[in-house]
């Protein structure tokens, strides 16, 4: 018995480098990247299926206002194809972000219907740009299969077609079993995505990548997005360790005046 | 004056801090409003009231649902029985992990989209105008026109000891939990729910060293600070003292002080303590990010640093 696995993955400006940015022009142009837990979900769907074999399927979604850098979203694709993934979905819509989850879940369950139900969909926790953590759970809802949140480590018996996972929903660790078909979300800990050798990344050159476009009728609140200022000191103390002890020392004692019940 | 409906949805043990989360963010903005309240819980609750951190004449109902296993889809169905029959503006959720799940199962029932990271309420004729943070802190983004019910998650305005301004009784309903998911056992975690004024950020630099851990226990003792860990020192090395970590799939936290050692300042843990007031990293590598983004910043060698405030430290007055 193999497992049939989609992996829902997300294109995201790399925020590491958001500091600095004032305008949404500035985040806009900002690289794109791979949201990283979701490459955990792709770890483990690989390593699933180097175990029992099957088919792993990537599934992405991406607006307007990345249209005219498909060719930097069909790289980071063939990057994910060549970690082990063997064909990949790209949805690409009018809408922009933030994205509707509602549209985004919409086009995902059309999509995943229109074949035959994977055994298993795993998604990232959360999104780095939005963290949300929706998408996940509400995809499961409109499909209406069991899901698990969060999940930490996973045991599969492919034959009966069970899942027992160790879900960590914050302050307890739950141990769950279901039937699959499910939808799982994973924490970062759950696999290492490793790095593509060439042979890999020549292969993916030659695995499909479907483009999907949608137009909806959208009507979304109007968002604006502003700038937040937050004004830092940044001043740097090295080498001399007394000065810096009694600056250190000055300024707990600054909070300690403001809120005398702190100690 | 607009007076807003709410309907606040928490795990029990969080329902206070949210309270107070509610009634900063609405405050915020002048914005006056009436609560009703739905707490689940796991645990059995000894006694019939509840102690109220806000003031009592503005919270309404209270139900706390009891159920018998993890079971957000059964919690689900009970909330949108009380979300049809009743005209609530606005449904605030707590930000812990489990009553996010609820959150989405409701969002993808009513079709509506759930805001995330609310900063600010605000009316706008029959429609509401909504604050919420969004790119690590970085950028607001206003949302003109939601229209009602809101389905919203609050920020974290960092609450801090609790101030008992009331009690108020609760109506106890048993949820038999029919998810179709089989628990095979829970395994609790130790998590404080809130911090102080002072806070201490550990990060994989303090795991790293031997002797920083007891100096931070030590240090957080003389500043009665709490301790919090970056995801690595929490996951990956168990840091002992730790009450949570923070940062992006973690707790938000804005106290006075945010005192981060040996944390390199990702923007994944940074967006969690954005809110603080000021930001002290004690760090030995000059070029780490977090260098870039606190308002003080000490290379140096954790250890010898430690040392050296601690002696200074002891016995000393900090008021």
């Amino acid at each position: 018995m193999s497992i049939n696995i989609a992996v829902m993955v997300k294109v995201v400006h790399d925020l590491n480098m958001v500091v600095g940015c004032k305008s949404t022009k500035c985040i806009y142009s900002l690289p794109l990247a791979i949201n990283d837990v979701d490459l955990s979900g792709l770890a483990l769907a690989c390593d699933l299926k180097n175990k029992f074999g099957g088919y792993v399927t990537i599934y992405s979604y991406i607006g307007q206002h990345l249209k005219d850098r498909l060719n930097e979203v069909e790289l980071i694709l063939r990057k994910l194809l060549a970690l082990g993934a063997d064909s990949a979905v790209l949805i690409v819509t009018n809408d922009t972000y933030p994205y509707s989850e509602s549209l985004v879940v919409k086009s995902l369950r059309n999509q995943l219907l229109n074949g035959v139900l994977p055994d298993l969909i795993i998604c990232g926790e959360a999104s780095i740009d939005s963290s949300t953590s929706q998408i996940c759970p509400r995809l499961a809802y409109a499909l209406s299969t069991p899901y698990l949140p969060y999940v930490k480590s996973l045991d599969i018996d492919v034959d009966e077609k069970v899942i027992k996972a160790e879900s960590f929903i914050g302050d307890e660790v739950i141990t769950i079993r279901v039937k699959l078909p499910a939808v799982i979300s994973v924490v970062k800990e759950i696999a290492k995505p490793k790095i593509p050798t060439l042979r890999e990344l020549i292969k993916a050159k030659r695995k499909p990548i479907h483009i999907t476009n949608i137009t909806y009728k959208i009507s979304k609140p109007l968002v604006t997005i502003k700038p937040v200022e937050v004004k830092r000191e940044g001043k740097m103390y090295r080498d001399n360790l007394d000065d810096m002890v009694l600056k250190f020392i000055e300024i707990i004692k600054g909070v300690y005046r403001e809120s005398p019940t702190s100690k | 004056m607009f007076t807003v409906k709410a309907l606040l949805v928490s795990k029990l043990r969080y329902l206070s801090g949210s309270l107070i989360d509610l009634s900063n963010v609405l405050g915020r903005h002048g914005i006056d409003y009436r609560v009703d309240a739905l707490a689940f819980s796991r645990r059995p609750y000894q006694g019939s009231s509840l102690d109220l951190p806000i003031d009592p004449s503005k919270v309404g109902t209270i139900d706390v649902l009891f159920s018998d296993g993890y079971c957000p889809l059964t919690i689900s169905k009970h909330l949108m029985n009380l979300v049809a029959s009743k005209g609530y503006d606005l449904i605030v959720f707590s930000r812990d992990r489990e009553c996010r799940v609820i959150a989405s199962f409701i969002a993808q029932e009513l079709g509506k989209d759930l805001i995330i990271n609310v900063v600010g309420v605000k009316k706008a004729d029959n429609k509401l105008i909504i604050e919420r943070s969004g790119f690590f802190g970085n950028f607001n983004l206003v949302i003109d026109g939601v229209e009602k019910p809101a389905l919203i998650v609050l920020e974290s305005t960092g609450s801090t000891a609790l101030k008992v301004l009331g009690k108020k009784s609760f109506n106890l309903k048993y949820v038999k939990c029919s998810d179709g998911i089989e628990i095979l056992g829970y395994r609790s975690i130790p998590i404080r729910g809130s911090v102080g004024d002072v806070v201490i950020g550990v990060g994989r630099g303090v795991c790293l060293d031997p002797k920083a851990g007891s100096l931070i226990k030590e240090l957080a003792k003389e500043l009665n600070a709490t301790v919090v860990c970056s995801r690595p020192a929490y996951i990956e090395y168990g840091f002992k003292e730790c009450s949570f970590w923070v940062g992006l799939s973690g707790m938000k936290i804005s106290p006075k002080i945010y005192v981060a050692i040996g944390i390199s300042g990702q923007v994944q843990h940074m967006v969690g303590v954005q809110g603080s007031k000021v930001v002290v990293a004690v760090n030995k590598d000059p070029e780490a990010p977090i260098c870039r983004l606190a308002d003080y910043v000490f290379i140096t060698d954790l250890t010898m640093f430690l040392s050296e405030v601690l002696k200074k430290l002891k016995g000393s007055k900090l008021s």
